[in-house]
Formats: structure tokens, sequence, C-alpha cells
């Protein structure tokens, strides 16, 4: 009775090791992009609307009132305008907060936006912008539809910078912001 | 004819797969208080299942206050870990932790569920002492001498982190850096009393990034900040008639990262803190071979609590299973 108890532990305890090892390799051979990360520059391989380098598509935007117009309006009479994605989480915050409190005022002759992605409705979109107290001190647009996170292939804290003329000059993750404001400084 | 004993003994065990928790590790004597998975002394080999439901109730913003979530959001993650600790020698053991992740969140009406391997940790522990610490009355100075393990934890990015194939933030089940972190834990019984206390120091690793969410972008170095901790917990052993045990641990930890650094700049709007407090309760058996532990974890939904960082709370179950 004692060596079959034992011989079942052990068999039960081989078991689990080989799950154990086959779900790590498994795992390792999946993610191999973050095992073995990359430092190729890839970008000429993109197949992705809305990247840097290329003409802006003229979309429908939508801000926290409700009223719909064309993005081209926000690119007239300016340098360009600035587009930050957010989902009001804490980084998101953080990055918000940068923009309106020292990218904004260093880096005049801008429209700056945030853009709301997970609202599904404008007056969502304002009761936050009220709840952070927003208002009043970034535009926020609501794009509830998701055709400009679809377009533009951005998710939380992607930022996408357009020029005056329609270039996308920038889109990408926000990070620290000193890239936004190295491309705010060129424009 | 297989025995009937001998499926339901499978079938515990099994369980433990699928329905056990991670967190717990029995102490030196065999209990359960530990933070991380560690092998109760004279011990050659335990497996731990663990299962942790995580939800998300707000956020510490960067001024440190809190903020709830949009309204209409509802944002969860569920991991499922299976792991085992190997004795090595009389002080030298390592475990091995793979965990599932699936993320289940709503947001205005969407549901937007994914799922994915976790993050994997690899770990080394070296044992200060080589007889059991708890005691049952102190008669000695020798008596107070607490078990101290040192641990090497490295982390192995084997989950979807934003630099994978992932085209958003939702499926993210991982960080995307290698980390190693050296922690501490004191560990001081004296039944029916216990005390632990922990802190660590890690170290992430820096890496080229050359893609951002499915995209690929102008290639730079990215270095996640170091992070410290510190944690203490307290606990009660309540001894059953048939000498199991049953263990409740009160614990306060404390988390602090630095930025991350991007082309070797300081990002300081990634930096933050967090503190919680858990509760949790423990049935060891009385030969303490098989521990079931399930717990609660939560960050206060308060002010000056954390920083630039997601509030959560933490409900967990498990079940260890000691081979000596």
């Amino acid at each position: 009775m004692y060596s079959s108890k034992l011989v079942f532990k052990k068999n039960i305890l081989k078991s689990f090791v080989w799950i154990m090892i086959i779900t790590f390799t498994f795992q390792c051979a999946n993610n191999f992009s973050d095992i073995f990360p990359d430092s190729t520059d890839k970008t000429g391989s993109n197949s992705a609307s809305g990247q840097a380098g290329t003409i802006s598509t003229n979309l429908q935007v939508t801000d926290m009132y409700g009223n719909q117009y064309p993005l081209y309006n926000d690119l007239a009479g300016v340098k360009g305008s600035v587009y930050y994605f957010t989902m009001w989480c804490s980084i998101c915050m953080a990055h918000s907060g940068e923009i309106i409190n020292n990218i904004k005022p260093s880096y005049t002759g801008f429209n700056y936006f945030l853009v709301d992605y997970v609202s599904s409705t404008p007056s969502q979109t304002r009761q936050l912008s009220d709840y952070f107290a927003f208002t009043g001190l970034i535009g926020v647009l609501n794009d509830g539809s998701g055709s400009l996170l679809s377009y533009f292939h951005a998710t939380m804290s992607s930022v996408v910078v357009i020029d005056s003329t329609g270039r996308i000059q920038m889109n990408e993750d926000f990070k620290d912001g000193s890239r936004l404001r190295s491309v705010l400084q060129s424009l | 004819m297989i025995n009937l004993k001998i499926i339901i003994r499978f079938t515990l065990v099994i369980g433990l797969f699928f329905s056990g928790s991670s967190i717990y590790a029995a102490s030196c004597c065999g209990g359960g208080a530990a933070g991380a998975l560690i092998l109760p002394k004279f011990s050659r080999v335990m497996v731990e299942g663990s299962f942790q439901y995580e939800k998300y109730n707000g956020f510490y913003g960067s001024d440190r206050a809190y903020y709830e979530d949009p309204p209409a959001s509802d944002l969860n993650q569920i991991r499922l870990k299976a792991a085992i600790a190997l004795r090595v020698s009389d002080r030298f053991q390592m475990a091995l932790s793979v965990p599932y992740v699936w993320n289940k969140n709503y947001y205005s009406g969407m549901n937007l569920n994914s799922s994915g391997m976790g993050d994997s940790i690899v770990s080394a522990t070296y044992e200060t002492f080589d007889d059991v610490k708890c005691v049952y009355k102190v008669r000695t100075l020798q008596d107070l001498m607490p078990a101290i393990y040192i641990s090497l934890v490295n982390t192995i990015p084997t989950g979807i982190s934003p630099y994978s194939n992932v085209d958003n933030s939702f499926k993210i089940t991982g960080r995307g850096f290698y980390q190693t972190l050296i922690s501490t834990l004191i560990d001081k019984t004296v039944y029916p009393y216990n005390f632990s206390i922990n802190g660590g120091y890690g170290v992430h690793y820096g890496r080229p990034v050359n893609r951002e969410y499915g995209v690929y972008k102008k290639p730079y170095e990215k270095k996640l900040g170091n992070r410290w901790n510190l944690g203490a917990s307290a606990g009660y052993t309540l001894f059953m008639e048939n000498m199991d045990l049953v263990t409740l641990v009160v614990s306060y930890d404390y988390i602090n990262e630095a930025g991350a650094r991007i082309d070797g700049v300081v990002d300081h709007l990634a930096d933050f803190y967090k503190s919680s407090i858990g509760i949790s309760l423990s049935y060891t058996t009385s030969d303490k071979n098989r521990i079931f532990k399930i717990g609660y974890t939560a960050n206060p939904s308060y002010a000056e609590w954390g920083s630039n960082s997601p509030v959560t709370s933490i409900i967990s179950a498990g079940v260890s299973n000691v081979f000596k």
C-alpha cells in the first residue's frame, strides 16, 4: 500500500513537472519578440494606415458636445494638431496633465485634443472631462465609433501629430513626451 | 479496477492546477504564511496551483488622489498559475511559476475579452538556517532566531506585452521586460503567533523596442525603473483536535517603482507607488503536506495610498502539496 502511494505521488509529480516544462517552453516560443527583442527598424514594412510620414485622411471627428466636423478643420490657421488617446487611466491622466500644464503652454500655435475612445457617446465623454476637470483646458473628442482609433491604429497613450498640410508627423506612444516636444519644435 | 480513493486523490491534485492559488507558500514549519513560493525545510518538492481574480476599482492619480474609473466600465483580470519548488540542497531551493491570464473588460457597452500566457517567474532561494525555526515556547535566546530566506526572483517576459504582436492595451498580460529581484523574508513562529517581514529590490533589464501595439516604430531603447517593496504580516494559528492547523494572517505591503528610462532619459511620468492590505486564511493538514488557502488583498480607495497606479482588489485561492 505504501509503495503504491509513493508511485502514485511520483507519477503526479512527474506529470506536473512535464506540464510546467511544456507550458514554459510554449510561452517562450510563442512570445519570441519579448524573449529576444529586436532593434531593427522595420517601419518600412508597415501596412497600417495613419502612420508617420503619410497624409492623413480627412476623417469625421466628434467633439464632446456632439458637434461633427472634418478633421482638417482642426488644421486651419494653426501649425498642426495634437491628438492624445485616453482611456482615463492613471498613466493617461499623467500624460494629459503633462500636455495641458507643460507642453501646451510651451508650444503654442497648435490645437491640442484628448481623444476618448472608451465612451460610446459624447455626453459620457463630457461627464468624464468634467469629472477630471479637463473641460476648458483642452479640446476633448469622442471616438465612440472607433474611426480615429482604427485609422491611426492607436491605443492607450498613443499620440498623433498632424501638421497644417495634413501630413502625419508622429504616431507613437507618448512615453516621456520628449519625442512630442521635438516634433512640435520642428514644425 | 482503479481504486476510488486514488481517483479522489488524483482529482484533488489535478484541482491544484486549475483552482489553486499562487501566493502561498509554506513557512519553514510547513504552515502557510509567507508571500513567495517557498518549500518547507526537509521537503523535496512542492507543487502549487493558484487562482486569482483581480478587479480594478479606479486609480491613484499622480497627485495621489483617488479617482473612480469611468462609469459603465468594468475591468477584471483572472490568473491561473501552476508553480513548482524543488530542493536542490539542504539550504538551496528553486521554483518556477507559469501563469495563464484572462482579461475580462467591459467598456461603454463593449466586451473586450482576451487571454494568454503571463510573465513567468524563476527563483532561487537560500535558507540561512538548518533547523526548523518554529517553536512552541521560548526557552533560550536561540529560540528567538527567525527563519531567513534570501531569494533571487527572475521574471521572464513570456506574457503578451505592448511590444508583442497585439493591437490594443486590453490584451496585455505581461510587461515585456526581464527583471531580477533580490528579496529577503524573515519569518518567526512562536505558536500560535507568526510574524514576518519581507523586502526586495528589483532591477529591470533594458531592451530595444521597435514595435508598439502591432505597428513598427522607429527603434528606441527602454528600461523600466528599479523597484523596491516592503511588507509585514502577523498571523495566529489555531490547532484543531486532529492537529490540522488553521492560520489567519493579516498583511501590509508597499511597492515603489521608479520611472522608466527611454534612450537613457528618465520618464518621471511613469514612476508609481502603492500600498495594499490583505487578509488570508490557510488550512494545513497535520502531516503538513497539503495547504489550502484563500485570501483577499486590496488597495484602499483613498488618497495618499498610492500614486500613478490602478486601485485593485484581489481574491485568491490555492492549494499546495508538499512531497517529503
